[in-house]
């Protein structure tokens, strides 16, 4: 999966919680989590990690997870990527 | 990571006195949060005491493990998933157990945050054999553990402190209240203590549950 693909699937498994038909082409890296942006909740945010380890079958290292703090989406995008990145070539075009 | 007895867990081996018999603290960490947090805040307590901190059983997602999942109500304080605590509550029974097996400790306390604490408070209400203390904060008492107390006597001799957030907003301060009042009505020492926090904990709760603990400990001696 190319980064691209890999952030759209991750902005998706973020907008998995949210029922009012965001636009996921309207979310940006700097779109907030919290407030002011798609108000999500801390265990939303820990389903979307988990759809990701479903999806790419892995687990997250528990520490990384809890050590971090996850402010918008390109965090949460780039965190992702750090790790999916280290399994297998990114070809995707930047 | 050690594992045994139904669950992993990190240990922190006694740094002063005899490791023959040596007391121990088991730390049971809240709900979407994991063993290491509370373990790392409890490093100041006494260096006599080993630190047990095992993991809950369920898994939320990564670095959040919990013994029960729970929906949030306004007011009255969160409603359990009761097959789950049940489950949990066993398990845990069984882990401690494999503690005292293992470790044969002089002591045995439990230091609980949130529904860590529920658990302790769970464990002291239906198996005061095991634990010598309990300590705990932004926990309650479920009424299913109160109603399966089977040994009043035994549990009037526990010793209890707990620490609550005068504004927490998941475990409502009158359940902190309705909690040390139970205890005491069924004859527990008490100490308790109220923080002006939510439901969080911090290094000024531990600080206290750690001075609270060495005081059962010396008290013991």
């Amino acid at each position: 999966m190319d980064r691209l693909a890999l952030r759209r699937f991750t902005i998706r498994a973020l907008l998995a919680s949210k029922h009012d038909g965001v636009d996921i082409d309207a979310i940006g890296d700097d779109t907030q989590l919290g407030s002011g942006g798609l108000a999500m909740g801390s265990l939303a945010l820990l389903q979307a990690f988990v759809a990701v380890e479903n999806k790419f079958g892995i687990i997250f290292d528990d520490a990384a997870v809890a050590g971090a703090t996850f402010s918008t989406v390109g965090e949460v995008v780039n965190f992702v990527d750090s790790v999916i990145g280290k399994r297998q070539p990114i070809t995707g075009e930047f | 990571m050690l594992s045994g007895q139904g669950l992993s867990y990190v240990r922190r081996l006694p740094q002063c006195g005899s490791s023959a018999h040596p007391p121990i603290v088991v730390l049971l960490h809240g709900f979407a949060l994991y063993e290491q947090q509370l373990f790392d805040m409890s490093q100041i307590m006494d260096p006599r005491f080993m630190l047990i901190a095992p993991r809950g059983p369920l898994r939320i997602g990564p670095g959040a493990y919990r013994w029960f999942y729970f929906d949030r109500t306004p007011g009255d304080g969160p409603i359990i998933n009761a097959a789950e605590e049940t489950e949990s509550l066993k398990t845990l029974k069984h882990f401690l157990k494999g503690v005292i097996a293992e470790y044969a400790p002089s002591r045995l306390y439990l230091f609980g945050h949130s529904q860590g604490g529920t658990m302790a408070l769970s464990i002291a209400l239906t198996a005061p054999d095991l634990i010598q203390g309990c300590a705990q904060a932004h926990g309650r008492i479920l009424a299913k553990s109160l109603a399966a107390v089977s040994d009043p006597a035994r549990l009037a001799r526990l010793p209890f402190f707990i620490g609550h957030g005068r504004d927490n907003p998941i475990v409502p301060i009158k359940l902190g209240r309705a909690t040390c009042d139970r205890l005491r009505n069924i004859g527990a020492n008490v100490s308790y203590r109220e923080y002006p926090l939510g439901h969080e904990m911090t290094p000024d709760i531990v600080a206290d549950a750690s001075r609270w603990l060495t005081a059962q400990l010396d008290c013991s001696i």
